[in-house]
C-alpha cells in the first residue's frame, strides 16, 4: 500500500484565508491514476501552483513540457487539495488559497540557489519525486513573487517553509 | 394576501437578530415573516428530490479514503445472469457471481458568506436577515438541481457516444440522414422537421415526443417512469388539441393551464428554474431503483457570527449523489442545433445550465434605475434640523409625510428646512440639491420630539453624514 505523503502543510491558522473553488480546465489533473503520467496530464498534488486562464479555469502556473527551472510569467495560487480527494473528484472542481497571507512548509520546490531567509520565491517547473510539477523556485527577472522563504531545507527536515501572500 | 408587518417590528427583529448573536445562545428562529416586501422571483424546491429521493446516510455507512480525508459510500448494484436451454444430458454455463459497485462521494453545497454591519441592517424595514436565511435554502437546492443535471447529460452523452463510436454532432440533419444515432438523445418531433435551420430555438413540445422518451427506455427494459421539463415547455400542451389529449384535458388545459400530474402514462416534474433546465431540453427517467441515488450527510447547517459590528452567516450542506445506471434516463432536444460537445451550431452556452456563479435570476432592474415612476429620493425617515436644533421650520411636508422641502436662504451656505414654502414645486434649484459642504450632523426627530439630542449624532460608518435631500 502506498503510504500517503503530505506535500504542503501550514504552520499557522487558516481561517482568514479565502479559498474559493474553481473548475479545472483539464479535469483530468484530478485522476489519482494520472498520478504518475509524467507529462502536463500529470495528476495534481497539493502544493502546486495553479493559476487562471482566460476562461477563469485554473490550469498548472508553470508549463510542464518545458525544462525544469522554466520560470511562469502568470501569477500562481497554491493548490489546497490532496491527490485524488473524492470531493473534488465529484465535483471537478478543487480550491486554491486565493487571497491572505500564512506560513506553509511544502516538498515542491527547487532549492538550487536558495540560501537565506526572506529570499523572494516565483513559481515554475520544478522536478518532484522524478515528476515535473508546477513549484516554487528561487525568484528570477521581474517574475511574479508569491512568497519568501522562511526556513531553508537543511534546518527543516527537507521542506521549504515560506510565507504567502506577499 | 399576506398580512403587512409593522415596520418598526421588522426593524427590531433586525435588531433582534443582531443582539441574539451577541450572547452566543444560537439564533432564536423569528417568527414566519410575511410584509410588504415585493419578491424578485419564485424560488422552488430542488426538482432533483422528485427524481431521487434524499437518504441520510450515517457515519457508519461511509468508508475512509487511505491518501485523504474524504469519505464515499458504496453502492451495489444487481449481479447478471442469464439462463438457456439444454438438453437432458446437458450442462449449463459456469458464472462467478460478481456484481459492480459504485463509489458515491461527498461533496459541499454552501451558501455564500453574508455579511453585514449591524448598524446597516437598521436601514432596511424587513427583516433582511430572515429573508435572506430562508432564500439561502432554496439557492443551494439550486446548486443542486445543477449539479443533478450536469451528471445527467454527461450520462446521455456518454451512451451517445458509445453508440455512435464516437462523439457525434446530433442536429436533425445529422438525425434525418443517419449521421448520428439516435440512442439516449433524439430530436423533438417538430424539431426534426427543420433541417436547415440549426440552432437553439425551440421549436415546441409534441404528444409524439413524450412517446419517444417511453420508447427510448422500454426498448433498454427499463419502465420509463418521469418525465422533466420547463413550465415553459409544458406549456406547449395547453395547445394540444382535443384529438391530442382528450376533451375534457383540452378544455380543462384552455381554461386552467397545465394541471396535470401525468401524461402518457408519465409522471410529470415541471420547473421553473430556465437557468437551470434549460429550454427545450426534456429528460426522462427510470424508477430511481433502476437509475441512482441522492445521499446527505447532514441537514443544513447554519453558522452565524459577530465580530465587532460586523454579522456573517452562513448555510451548507454535505451530499452526494450518482446515476449508477447510465442507461435509466433519456433526453429529446426541442432544438435543431448540435448540443453535444462539438457544439458544432455554437449553442452550448444557450442550452446547458448557467455557469453556478451566474445562476440567480435577476428580474428587477431597480439598481439600474428601471421602475415606474421613476423618483429620485435620498431622504431620511423623520425629520431635519438644523445645527442650532431649531425645528422652526421643520415638518413634514404638507403633501406627504417623508417628502421635505428644502431652501437656501439668502447668503447661507446650507440649506435649512422651511415650513413656509411646502406649496413650492417639487422641483427645488440647483442649491437646494447640493450636498452640504460641511459635514454637518442631520439629526431626525423621534416622535413627539421638537428638537434632537444633541449627542444622537449618526456615525454608521465612522463618519457623521450630511445628508443630501432632493426631490
Amino acid at each position: 500500500m502506498t503510504a500517503r505523503k503530505v506535500y504542503l502543510e501550514p504552520t499557522g491558522p487558516l481561517n482568514h484565508l479565502w479559498r474559493p473553488s474553481f473548475s479545472l480546465a483539464n479535469p483530468e489533473l484530478l485522476k489519482p491514476s494520472n498520478a504518475s503520467a509524467g507529462g502536463a496530464d500529470s495528476a495534481l498534488i497539493d502544493g502546486e501552483w495553479l493559476t487562471l486562464n482566460s476562461a477563469r479555469k485554473l490550469v498548472r502556473a508553470a508549463d510542464l513540457t518545458q525544462a525544469a527551472g522554466t520560470a511562469s510569467s502568470k501569477r500562481g495560487f497554491l493548490w489546497w487539495e490532496e491527490l485524488g480527494r473524492y470531493d473534488v473528484q465529484a465535483i471537478q472542481q478543487g480550491n486554491i488559497l486565493f487571497t491572505g497571507h500564512c506560513e506553509f512548509n511544502t516538498l515542491v520546490f527547487d532549492g538550487t540557489g536558495i540560501s537565506d531567509c526572506m529570499t523572494p520565491l516565483m513559481t515554475g517547473v520544478v522536478v518532484v519525486d522524478g515528476i515535473k510539477r508546477s513549484g516554487l523556485l528561487l525568484r528570477t527577472g521581474s517574475n511574479p513573487i508569491v512568497g519568501y522563504v522562511t526556513k531553508l531545507p537543511a534546518n527543516n527536515g527537507g521542506k521549504l517553509q515560506f510565507i504567502l501572500g506577499y | 394576501m399576506a398580512a403587512e408587518m409593522n415596520p418598526a417590528l421588522a426593524r427590531q427583529l433586525n435588531e433582534a437578530f443582531s443582539t441574539e448573536v451577541e450572547t452566543r445562545e444560537g439564533v432564536t428562529k423569528v417568527a414566519e415573516y410575511t410584509g410588504n416586501m415585493i419578491r424578485d422571483r419564485l424560488r422552488e424546491e430542488a426538482f432533483c428530490h422528485k427524481i431521487l429521493t434524499p437518504r441520510q446516510v450515517q457515519k457508519s455507512e461511509l468508508r475512509p479514503s487511505t491518501r485523504t480525508d474524504t469519505v464515499f459510500k458504496l453502492l451495489e448494484l444487481e449481479p447478471q445472469s442469464r439462463a438457456m436451454v439444454m438438453s437432458f444430458r446437458g450442462q449449463p454455463t459456469g458464472r462467478v457471481i460478481r456484481a459492480p459497485r459504485v463509489e458515491v462521494s461527498f461533496f459541499t453545497v454552501s451558501s455564500e458568506l453574508m455579511q453585514k454591519t449591524e448598524q446597516e441592517l437598521l436601514a432596511y424595514e424587513m427583516p433582511i436577515t430572515k429573508i435572506v436565511e430562508d432564500n439561502i435554502a432554496k439557492d443551494m437546492e439550486e446548486i443542486m438541481d445543477r449539479e443533478f443535471l450536469r451528471h445527467g447529460e454527461a450520462c446521455v452523452q456518454a451512451m451517445q457516444e458509445e453508440k455512435n463510436g464516437s462523439v457525434v454532432s446530433l442536429t436533425s440533419a445529422t438525425a434525418a440522414d443517419g449521421t448520428c444515432v439516435e440512442y439516449s438523445v433524439r430530436k423533438g418531433e417538430l424539431a426534426r422537421q427543420d433541417t436547415v435551420n440549426l440552432d437553439a430555438n425551440v421549436r415546441g413540445l409534441d404528444k409524439r415526443d413524450l412517446i419517444a422518451g417511453r420508447q427510448m427506455l422500454n426498448s433498454r427494459r427499463l419502465r420509463p417512469q418521469t418525465v422533466l421539463l420547463t413550465e415553459t415547455d409544458s406549456d406547449d400542451a395547453i395547445g394540444w388539441i382535443a384529438q391530442d389529449i382528450g376533451y375534457d384535458k383540452a378544455s380543462n388545459g384552455t381554461e386552467k393551464g397545465f394541471v396535470w400530474n401525468e401524461l402518457a402514462g408519465l409522471r410529470i416534474v415541471r420547473t421553473i428554474k430556465n437557468d437551470i433546465l434549460r429550454r427545450g431540453n426534456v429528460y426522462f427517467f427510470a424508477d430511481e431503483n433502476f437509475l441512482g441515488r441522492f445521499f446527505f450527510l447532514n441537514a443544513p447547517k447554519f453558522y452565524v457570527d459577530k465580530i465587532a459590528n460586523t454579522i456573517f452567516f452562513q448555510s451548507w450542506q454535505d451530499i452526494g449523489m450518482a446515476f449508477a445506471n447510465v442507461q435509466a434516463m433519456v433526453k429529446v432536444e426541442l432544438y435543431t442545433g448540435d448540443a453535444t460537445a462539438n457544439d458544432a451550431n455554437g449553442i452550448l452556452a444557450d442550452v446547458t445550465p448557467y455557469p453556478e456563479d451566474q445562476l440567480g435570476w435577476l428580474n428587477n432592474r431597480v439598481d439600474s434605475g428601471v421602475n415606474f415612476p421613476y423618483i429620485e429620493t435620498y431622504l431620511p425617515v423623520g425629520l431635519l434640523v438644523d445645527e442650532e436644533g431649531d425645528s422652526e421650520g421643520c415638518r413634514p411636508s404638507s403633501f406627504s409625510s417623508r417628502v421635505l422641502t428644502l431652501q437656501l436662504r439668502h447668503g447661507q451656505r446650507d440649506p435649512v428646512c422651511s415650513s413656509q414654502h411646502h406649496a413650492r414645486a417639487a422641483q427645488p434649484s440647483a442649491h437646494d440639491l447640493s450636498r452640504r459642504a460641511s459635514p454637518e450632523p442631520c439629526v431626525p426627530l423621534q416622535q413627539g420630539q421638537d428638537t434632537p439630542a444633541r449627542s444622537e449624532l449618526p456615525a454608521a460608518r465612522g463618519a457623521p453624514s450630511g445628508t443630501s435631500v432632493h426631490l
